[in-house]
């Protein structure tokens, strides 16, 4: 208000300039005695009231600026305080009507925001064609100004084709204009639109007040953007947490628990707030003291104990307590974390897996059950066949001889394709432990070749070793299949008069055995794949030799359980050789360890 | 010297090819039951030399029969092979906690069964 008036003077003071210039150069044209005095009254009048006026302008300047930074510290919305802020502006200014525009930076072009008007100014018009309005970059007052990148000011909107929009504003009665882009470092976030019934001329003051608003505008948005993005980070973390199954607690230093997700409470059967501040140890392993059903008998070993020293991430199957004294079985992973290099706490993650464990032994018995029900009507079958072909119920004709021969031996196949099946299964399901124990590979060797004896005998086939002595961490039992198995396959395949050679040798990390035969060999392309189930290497092998297409599954499994390896290369000039790399001490951890949590 | 078994097995053509295997290859003379009851009264009445005792059977099993019989005085003494598809090696070590002097497996070799039984008995 208090500008607006100032404006009209300044024609007012020009005249007074005129009329102290046209007194000291032209005093003939004086026209009374006492005309001199009243000019110098007046010009000193006039340099009072320009001094005046630009003190009041500061004035404001620097009022408008303590109430912008009062709204900011408000902390109220952005919305709110942005509008807040325009208000004081166009009061302060002399503003009809404040227009925000949001730079859309996907469509790049300006959208209106929302909208300030002082009352009574019949302005509706001109914010209602704003709302639908979508200004690209030099269009329009806003679009100038963000082109720009400053403010730019119209004294005279109807002397400045500017298009569509600036109609608008003059049919609505606008004389004056001005537009600020609203920043965040770089780049523009949004455009202050403002205009004005009267003409309202440009001035330095007001043009620096509406760019100060602009920064604190800006800083204010940037701030709060922050804020949002912070916040959202952190709802999107709580969700996470929230809805993962598995249990997550987060320890200190100390054990205690800092932090508990709710699958934690869930599984433990306590509340969340009661969780914290536990130690971790007595929550889940009980404390010696306790008089509950499983008193404390952790040692040195225990995990969970050195969770506050422990700084190698661990995973582990353990049992854990419930609030009620009910424990549970799990699996869990324990990771420290590392803040600077030092140890500052731990996260725990743990899942119950009671319904594994049932689940493993609904197959288990699933798989029993099967096997049994298989055996019994092969009972009677093989019973039957071997009595009938023995001829001890009566002579036999030949032909009747040999079809009796082919039902026995296909009987007989079928059991031990059961026998392989049950095999393969408790074996592949880790339910059978190895029991692992210092165990000479040569003994083992020596033991499957006097077993094959007969068989490679009957076959015209020589099985010879050597006499390295390598001793590694083993299941013997286990061993010996394998073994028997791929002399089984070399003798099966070998031609009469051949030689099977098993041969042993020690390296830096474990003990390679080589199974070498003179046999027909197996084809590049199937080297890899006859350690499939039910593969081999031709379909006629299954019905000649007898075999379930199982054996060699069944020994890399073994194998794989005693972290080693098994694999078949073709020999140069004829036959092939299975080789087994034992390491001497088998890994017994189920996960591979992972790196700690670096902060 | 011909010996006397009694089969207990619920199933009839088990129980038919185990007679006529033990009749036929080792000349024993066989009796035979299809359930645990059956097999208690057929023992007590027959007195047999050995029981080759199914484990898997409805209503009173394998286990469950063997600790009647040996509850039993007239039973008590007869040895008894359990004869059984249940091959795990979980299942064996329960049947030998049983304290049966043996565990056969099905399916068996019809020409050898007699030969089995001799060998664990210590007979001829």
């Amino acid at each position: 208000m208090v500008q607006r008036g100032f404006s009209f003077i300044s024609p007012v003071l020009l005249g007074l300039a005129l009329a102290v210039v046209l007194g000291v150069f032209a005093p003939h044209l004086t026209v009374g005695p006492h005309f001199n005095e009243v000019l110098i009254f007046a010009a000193g009048a006039a340099a009072a009231v320009l001094v005046l006026r630009l003190l009041v302008q500061r004035e404001h300047r620097v009022a408008l600026q303590l109430v912008v930074s009062e709204i900011v510290r408000e902390n109220t919305s952005p919305e709110v305080a942005a509008m807040r802020i325009v208000e004081a502006l166009c009061i302060s200014q002399g503003w009809d009507v404040a227009l925000k525009w949001e730079v859309n930076v996907v469509e790049k072009r300006l959208e209106f925001c929302s909208a300030w008007s002082a009352p009574g100014r019949r302005t509706e018009g001109l914010i209602q064609e704003s709302m639908e309005l979508k200004l690209n970059s030099g269009v329009g007052l806003p679009g100038k100004a963000w082109a720009d990148g400053h403010a730019v000011w119209i004294t005279n909107l109807a002397a400045t084709p500017l298009g569509a929009h600036t109609q608008v504003a003059l049919r609505a009665g606008m004389v004056s204009g001005c537009a600020v882009p609203v920043r965040v470092g770089n780049s523009v976030l949004a455009v202050l639109e403002f205009y004005c019934h009267f003409c309202l001329r440009e001035n330095r003051e007001a043009m620096a007040a509406i760019e100060t608003v602009a920064v604190s505008l800006g800083q204010m948005l940037a701030s709060s953007n922050e804020r949002g993005r912070a916040e959202k980070l952190h709802r999107e973390q709580e969700i996470l947490l929230d809805s993962v199954a598995d249990g997550i607690c987060g320890l200190d230093a100390n054990g205690l628990i800092s932090f508990a997700n709710p699958a934690a409470a869930r599984l433990v059967g306590a509340s969340l707030a009661s969780l914290t501040g536990k130690p971790v140890h007595a929550l889940l392993h009980g404390n010696g003291a306790a008089s509950g059903p499983k008193t404390s008998q952790c040692g040195e070993d225990c995990m969970l104990l050195r969770a506050t020293s422990r700084l190698k991430t661990t995973a582990c199957q353990d049992t854990f307590l419930r609030a009620d004294g009910s424990s549970f079985p799990v699996d869990y992973v324990l990771t420290p974390i590392l803040d600077s290099g030092r140890f500052s706490g731990s996260v725990l993650s743990f899942r119950d897996i009671s319904q594994r464990y049932a689940l493993d032994r609904l197959k288990d018995e699933f798989v029993s059950t099967v096997s049994h029900e298989l055996r019994t009507p092969l009972t009677s079958i093989r019973g039957a066949l071997g009595l009938l072909s023995s001829g001890i119920l009566g002579d036999v004709n030949d032909k009747a001889a040999n079809l009796l021969r082919i039902a026995m031996t296909n009987s007989d196949r079928l059991v031990r394709l059961i026998n392989d099946i049950l095999d393969l299964e408790r074996i592949q399901s880790g339910r059978e432990r190895l029991a692992f124990r210092p165990v000479q590979l040569a003994q083992i060797v020596r033991q499957a070749i006097d077993g094959m004896a007969p068989v490679a005998e009957a076959a015209g086939v020589q099985l010879i070793h050597d006499t390295t002595r390598v001793e590694i961490e083993a299941d013997a039992d286990r061993l010996l299949q394998v073994m028997t198995n791929l002399l089984s396959n070399a003798v099966k395949f070998s031609p009469p008069n051949s030689t099977i050679s098993v041969m042993l040798r020690p390296g830096p990390d474990g003990a390679t055995l080589s199974v070498i035969d003179n046999g027909r060999g197996i084809p590049a392309d199937k080297l890899e794949s006859v350690f499939g189930r039910f593969q081999q290497v031709d379909a006629s092998d299954s019905r000649q030799k007898g075999g379930t297409g199982l054996g060699l599954a069944i020994c890399r499994t073994i194998v794989q359980q005693h972290s080693g390896r098994i694999w078949a290369e073709r020999n140069p000039v004829r036959g092939t050789t299975f080789y087994v790399f034992l390491p001497y001490q088998p890994e017994a951890a189920d996960f591979s360890p992972s790196l700690p949590l670096l902060l | 010297m011909s010996h006397r078994i009694l089969i207990i097995d619920d199933e009839e053509d088990i129980r038919e090819v185990a007679a006529l295997s033990l009749e036929t290859v080792a000349g024993w003379e066989v009796v035979v039951a299809s359930s645990g009851a059956q097999g208690l009264a057929r023992a007590i009445e027959h007195q047999p030399d050995a029981i080759l005792l199914d484990v898997m059977m409805p209503g009173m099993d394998g286990a469950a029969t063997f600790r009647e019989l040996r509850k039993n005085p007239a039973t008590a003494r007869i040895p008894v092979l359990l004869l059984t598809a249940k091959v795990q090696s979980s299942d064996q070590r329960r049947f030998a906690d049983l304290g049966v002097e043996a565990v056969l497996f099905k399916p068996f070799d019809p020409l050898t069964l007699s030969t089995q039984i001799a060998g664990v008995l210590g007979w001829k």
